[in-house]
């Protein structure tokens, strides 16, 4: 028998540490469980999702694969399951998946968006900060991780007359974590001088297991170059939590 | 087939009012949730469906037609361009209305097998596959004759034709098999870049209108003696009416995606109802800019690309050009769109085990259906090496005025009988007329046609009945289980 879908009525309360991970799961998308164990305290949407060209009509695509979809899916909520974590699976076929995980996003009231990518092990988390503004839903998901990685919140200052601004910074997030009940001695500071912030947090993401990173960073670069999340997961090939930090003003 | 009295499910009549709600799944905004408990998700937007429309119907009506229509009906063909519009219209509605009631893809099969039962949807679901094939057809020629003038602007030296293939089916041909391939291959973002010719399309022809307008009546004024109405009588309106109703057949292929059409309830009724509105306007715009400009005959002789030639009379060169360019996109995005809504149409017959599963199979790799698109690709690239123009149009808007027809009937009998899961959330006005006019009228319009045109379709709508009976017999259609 197929898991239970009840839960698709039932709209959760704001919860800030809730994730959606999306897999491709036809495609053979794999989570490593490394990555579950972390997830694992959290309220997790699983989300197995097939993209398909404007060619195919989606009931196709339905009709065909979705018996392997569930398949598969349950498989993943088996290995949530053995790690003691709650898992919602929820199932999509669509013609446009970035569009997909926003509207599931925005219906669930999901705090942050997983980006997978593979991840043996996690013993250290980056957490880039780039101001004060987001720093509330960051650190709140942060703090909600199961398990004990060496957490670094990373700052990029862009010259050297900032660092002292980024110095503060980073020492506010540090006690933000530990008031969260984060232990003192897995919270690692560290601050880079860069006017390349983005390829700095790649660079100090490469032997990380998992990046958290707030969405929507307001940079004219990203703009042009997409979603800076994106591009650090392209660049750093671990995993990245993007936390939503505009949950109010949701179309 | 209809059975009048409403029979309870169990009994083998249940067949024709098989309610397709189960079959559906629950239809939100933004999603249709399936029976198994899986999303759908909808993506196209207005204005996405709007594109759909106005892309399919555009390539035809302006920059196929209007030599051909004048040559044949003088400057009344603005009136024959004006009565496709109202029929369309007439039938447009009542698409609409069975669309917010069975957002599904598979357009006009969908409705008329859940109304009227397994063999009006054999018929109506094979002829319309075969309808968009040659739709598709008729447009890849046109495609050809573009791109033959593009060849003569640049000056190279015409080529002679390859035996008994003219040159214009070679590249007819050519773009055939190369959209195909690119179908096959799965291209992303097909949708972007049609939302991009549509808008680029608009814009030139814009641009080419107001111009035309306001130097047309500026000539009308002056010409001392302004070409007559009606040159060749009330008949050949008619008849050209019946042979440029191919400028309308988009609004039924928004309904072969209506079930990826988000907010299905609002969108679907603007998007058919608008898009042939907007080009209705333009084609009767085009004709009037068109006859000022030349006499009729001359615009006859012009054929296919008078367009360009009416463009040069108003802008010059570059006008030329542009109506060239726009020639070119035109005609491959209304064939790239008939592509897709017949790759739908054959889905839709195919899940209900009309013609053999396998047809829809969807490739995992691609995700592409590969043999349904080589089943629109195969036979479109014949039709297109037969180069003629008018019967592939008229035999086009044969089949889908006999659907048209049925679209009608259906509306009225599942109204009369109101099946309890019939409950569309736009309702036709004007009921019972709109429909019953709009179903007399699209079989009208058959009747005036060329003769040829209605033996070829009547064979095609023979071989779909044939077939029923030889492999589709006893299909049940989906009610209540998913049967394999």
């Amino acid at each position: 028998m197929p898991v239970m879908y009840a839960s698709r009525e039932v709209r959760w309360m704001s919860n800030a540490t809730s994730v959606l991970v999306p897999v491709a799961a036809l495609q053979g998308e794999a989570l490593s469980e490394a990555l579950v164990e972390v997830l694992s305290s959290v309220e997790v949407t699983l989300l197995g999702y097939h993209e398909i060209p404007d060619q195919t009509a989606t009931e196709q695509a339905h009709d065909q694969f979705n018996e392997q979809m569930q398949r598969k899916l349950d498989e993943y909520v088996e290995l949530f399951a053995a790690h003691g974590g709650t898992v919602t699976p929820r199932t999509v076929f669509t013609h446009d998946a970035p569009e997909t995980f926003k509207r599931i996003a925005i219906e669930e009231d999901i705090g942050a968006i997983l980006v997978t990518n593979p991840a043996p092990a996690i013993d250290r988390v980056l957490v880039p900060i780039r101001g004060p503004v987001n720093l509330d839903p960051i650190l709140t998901m942060t703090a909600a991780l199961s398990v004990d990685p060496e957490i670094v919140l990373f700052h990029a200052a862009p010259s050297d007359e900032t660092r002292a601004d980024g110095e503060e910074l980073l020492s506010t997030a540090a006690a933000q974590l530990e008031a969260a009940g984060v232990d003192p001695d897995r919270i690692d500071r560290q601050l880079a001088v860069s006017d390349t912030p983005i390829r700095a947090i790649s660079d100090a993401a490469t032997d990380t297991g998992l990046v958290v990173i707030g969405e929507k960073e307001p940079s004219v670069v990203d703009i042009i170059f997409g979603d800076a999340a994106d591009r650090i997961a392209e660049a750093a090939a671990s995993p990245v939590l993007v936390v939503r930090t505009d949950r109010s003003d949701e179309d | 087939m209809s059975d009048d009295q409403p029979a309870p499910p169990e009994t083998p009549q249940a067949d024709s009012h098989a309610d397709p709600a189960v079959d559906i799944g629950e239809t939100t905004d933004e999603t249709t949730i399936t029976e198994e408990g899986s999303e759908l998700e909808r993506t196209i937007g207005l204005s996405g469906g709007l594109t759909i429309g106005i892309g399919t119907m555009i390539g035809a009506g302006i920059f196929v037609f209007p030599g051909l229509a004048a040559g044949n009906a003088g400057p009344a063909a603005a009136v024959s361009f004006g009565i496709g519009a109202i029929v369309a219209l007439l039938v447009a509605l009542p698409t609409a209305e069975l669309a917010t009631a069975m957002p599904k893809s598979g357009g006009g099969y969908y409705f008329i097998s859940r109304g009227m039962g397994s063999l009006f949807g054999a018929v109506v679901g094979l002829s319309l596959w075969l309808g968009l094939v040659f739709a598709t057809a008729f447009y890849l020629v046109g495609f050809g004759e573009y791109a033959l003038a593009v060849l003569v602007e640049i000056g190279l030296p015409r080529p002679p034709d390859l035996g008994p293939l003219s040159l214009v089916a070679v590249l007819g041909v050519l773009c055939g098999v190369a959209l195909t391939a690119l179908s096959v291959g799965g291209t992303e973002n097909t949708t972007k870049l049609q939302n991009a010719i549509v808008s680029l399309l608009l814009g030139i022809l814009a641009v080419f209108l107001t111009v035309g307008i306001v130097d047309a009546l500026g000539f009308l004024g002056a010409e001392t003696t302004p070409e007559e109405f009606t040159p060749f009588g009330i008949g050949p309106v008619l008849s050209t009416a019946a042979l440029v109703f191919t400028s309308y057949l988009g609004f039924a292929q928004i309904a072969t995606v209506a079930g990826e059409m988000k907010e299905p309830s609002r969108n679907l009724p603007l998007a058919m109802v608008g898009s042939v509105i907007v080009v209705g306007v333009l084609y009767v715009v085009t004709i009037f800019v068109a006859t000022s400009a030349f006499g009729s005959r001359e615009l006859g002789q012009l054929g296919e690309t008078a367009i360009v030639e009416v463009a040069r009379s108003y802008l010059g060169l570059p006008g030329a050009i542009a109506i060239l360019i726009a020639g070119l996109f035109a005609t491959v995005s209304s064939a790239n769109a008939s592509i897709l809504s017949a790759s739908r149409a054959l889905y839709a017959v195919s899940r209900d085990t009309l013609v053999p599963k396998e047809v829809s199979r969807v490739n995992l790799r691609y995700g592409t259906p590969h043999l349904a698109l080589a089943l629109v690709g195969g036979p479109t690239v014949l039709l297109v090496g037969t180069g003629q123009t008018e019967l592939l149009a008229e035999v086009a808007s044969f089949l889908h005025l006999i659907m048209y027809g049925l679209i009608c009937v259906t509306l009225i009998v599942l109204r009369r009988q109101s099946p309890e899961w019939y409950t569309p959330t736009f309702q036709t006005p004007g009921y019972p007329v709109v429909p019953a006019v709009g179903g007399a009228a699209s079989i009208a319009m058959i009747a005036f046609m060329q003769p040829t045109s209605q033996v070829v379709g009547l064979f095609v709508m023979i071989g779909a009945v044939g077939w029923y009976f030889l492999y589709a017999r006893d299909v049940r259609l989906k009610g209540g289980e998913m049967d394999e």
